[in-house]
């Protein structure tokens, strides 16, 4: 009986654990966001701020570019490695155009784009900003009235929503062009135009537009969880390492499971 | 410093707990304006909580900190950020901004706070450096500084907005003697030709002689002595006595369990 007991208190504890935890990060990305307008309009600092927003869009975005772009065209090309003998038993190889059309704007352009964020940039913020409370560099900040929200987890925030928007789209062109090669060369399947053309007839609008939708609120979530862990760096350098580790480990979690919200949602609209 | 000077911290009847621990234990402190107040203690007495509940870094449990003479549990964000905005703060390891440089840390609060034009706030940055004697460095970064000019680059940033207070946790510590007496020179410095109030935290008996105005030494989160350099010298408390001497012998070593160690090895072995 006592055992019951016990592991009825531990899981409601760890309930009570994750509930707090959704509300400070939800509280933490209000926060950011309520900052933002002075971030970007105030003309106190307005310099500086652009400039650190700038910076973080480039360190962000532009940096991780190449590797988001690799990696999905490398899935594009597997997927269709391994789909197309399936679908041409069936003599449907050319669907394979609509499958990873549909596939990557829907889904794994944001998903695989922030998946690969997260150890880009999700690691690096939670370091960086983890260091910096352990050199009580936050604490400094708070003496000089100047808010960590607005100066630190602000602009990475905007520039990660910002960022993994466009890293989306570089997601579902690379991986659509992964497909069309290993479907064109390896599998000598195929003109180009007319792939082109099915991939175009098979996604509309819709499709992109909740792909990018997907791709910000990652983003998002991104950047809040390598800020938050960082924040709450203690005990130094084997503090920033746990920081690092937990950022990466539970972005891709939240992540899978807000993509499958997000799925679910979309399924019963009908969208 | 006449006592009958303003107050411009008063500490009535403060405790901070953190969880079971208590770590201050209904304090009561005035901070006078223009005294170069030297707080002492051994290790875990509470000095740092103490100078981090009169930053505004963290509230009090019990009890009121009054600033100027409002209540800092009643101030909204707003206020809290005008005082912070009046004080400034040596924290122990500068705490420069690392991915600055020595001349955009002392900038910043100035880009934050103020309407100054690019041109003067570098002008100020220049006598800030000056001041801190760091006028050929402003260009590096922290990590090209010696311990000592991370100091005193802190204390540059620290002054960047013309504080009225001035608090030092642990200003020595780490330091070279030379590095040592440069520092408390500065403190003396600022204070007797700004005027700026200044509250140190420290346990480097040398330099709290060689700047406090007064001393407060405390021990287990309370006050157990309150005076001049002098009065501290000539206390004939043993306590005060023990510290300010470095006596192996006193009330401070006499209140540890002298068989704790062979317990905790018997229990280890059991």
């Amino acid at each position: 009986m006592r055992q019951v007991t016990g592991s009825i208190t531990q899981l409601g504890n760890a309930a009570l654990r994750l509930v707090g935890f959704i509300g400070e990060l939800g509280m933490l990305i209000a926060q950011a966001f309520a900052a933002s307008p002075r971030l970007i309009f105030r003309k106190r600092g307005r310099r500086l701020a652009w400039r650190n927003l700038w910076f973080q869009m480039y360190r962000i975005g532009v940096k991780s570019i190449f590797v988001v772009a690799l990696v999905n065209f490398c899935i594009g090309v597997i997927l269709a490695l391994q789909i197309v003998p399936i679908l041409d038993q069936y003599g449907a190889a050319d669907q394979i155009a609509a499958i990873i059309g549909i596939a990557y704007v829907r889904e794994l352009g944001p998903l695989i784009g922030a998946v690969v964020l997260t150890g880009f940039a999700g690691a690096a913020i939670a370091a960086e900003i983890g260091s910096m409370a352990v050199n009580e560099e936050l604490k400094a900040m708070r003496s000089h009235a100047i808010s960590p929200i607005r100066f630190l987890v602000a602009p990475r925030v905007l520039a990660a929503m910002v960022m993994t928007t466009c890293l989306a789209v570089v997601s579902d062109i690379t991986g659509v062009v992964g497909g069309l090669v290993s479907t064109k060369a390896v599998l000598a399947m195929m003109s180009t135009d007319y792939y082109v053309d099915l991939t175009f007839a098979s996604i509309d609008m819709l499709d992109f537009i909740t792909g990018l939708i997907k791709a910000a609120v990652f983003g998002v979530l991104i950047a809040a969880l390598a800020c938050k862990h960082g924040m709450e760096v203690r005990g130094g350098a084997t503090g920033v390492g746990n920081a690092t580790t937990r950022t990466v480990v539970i972005s891709i979690v939240t992540i899978i499971l807000v993509d499958l919200i997000f799925t679910a949602i979309f399924f019963m609209l009908d969208l | 410093m006449p006592p009958e000077s303003e107050k411009v911290i008063e500490v009535q009847n403060v405790t901070k707990r953190f969880g079971d621990t208590v770590v201050l234990d209904d304090l009561s402190l005035d901070v006078r304006k223009g005294e170069r107040l030297v707080i002492l203690g051994g290790s875990g007495a509470g000095k740092s909580t103490l100078l981090n509940l009169m930053a505004a870094e963290t509230p009090a449990t019990q009890g009121r900190i009054l600033i100027n003479g409002n209540n800092l549990c009643d101030m909204t964000d707003p206020q809290i950020d005008g005082y912070r905005k009046t004080m400034g703060v040596l924290f122990q390891s500068g705490a420069l901004f690392n991915s600055l440089t020595i001349a955009q840390n002392i900038a910043l609060p100035m880009q934050e706070h103020t309407d100054l034009d690019p041109s003067t706030i570098k002008t100020v940055v220049t006598m800030k450096l000056n001041l801190v004697g760091l006028l050929e460095h402003g260009d590096k970064m922290p990590n090209e500084l010696s311990g000592g000019m991370k100091k005193r680059a802190g204390l540059g940033r620290a002054l960047a907005l013309d504080p009225q207070i001035i608090f030092y946790d642990e200003p020595s510590a780490g330091l070279d003697p030379v590095s040592v007496t440069e520092i408390d020179k500065l403190m003396v410095d600022l204070n007797e030709t700004i005027g700026v109030t200044t509250v140190v935290i420290t346990h480097e008996m040398t330099s709290a002689f060689r700047v406090a105005t007064r001393l407060v030494l405390m021990d287990q989160g309370k006050f157990v002595a309150d005076g001049t350099p002098q009065q501290m010298r000539d206390s004939d408390n043993p306590l005060v006595q023990q510290f300010i001497n470095g006596l192996l012998t006193g009330p401070m070593t006499d209140r540890r369990d002298p068989d704790a160690f062979r317990r905790s090895l018997l229990e280890e072995s059991r």
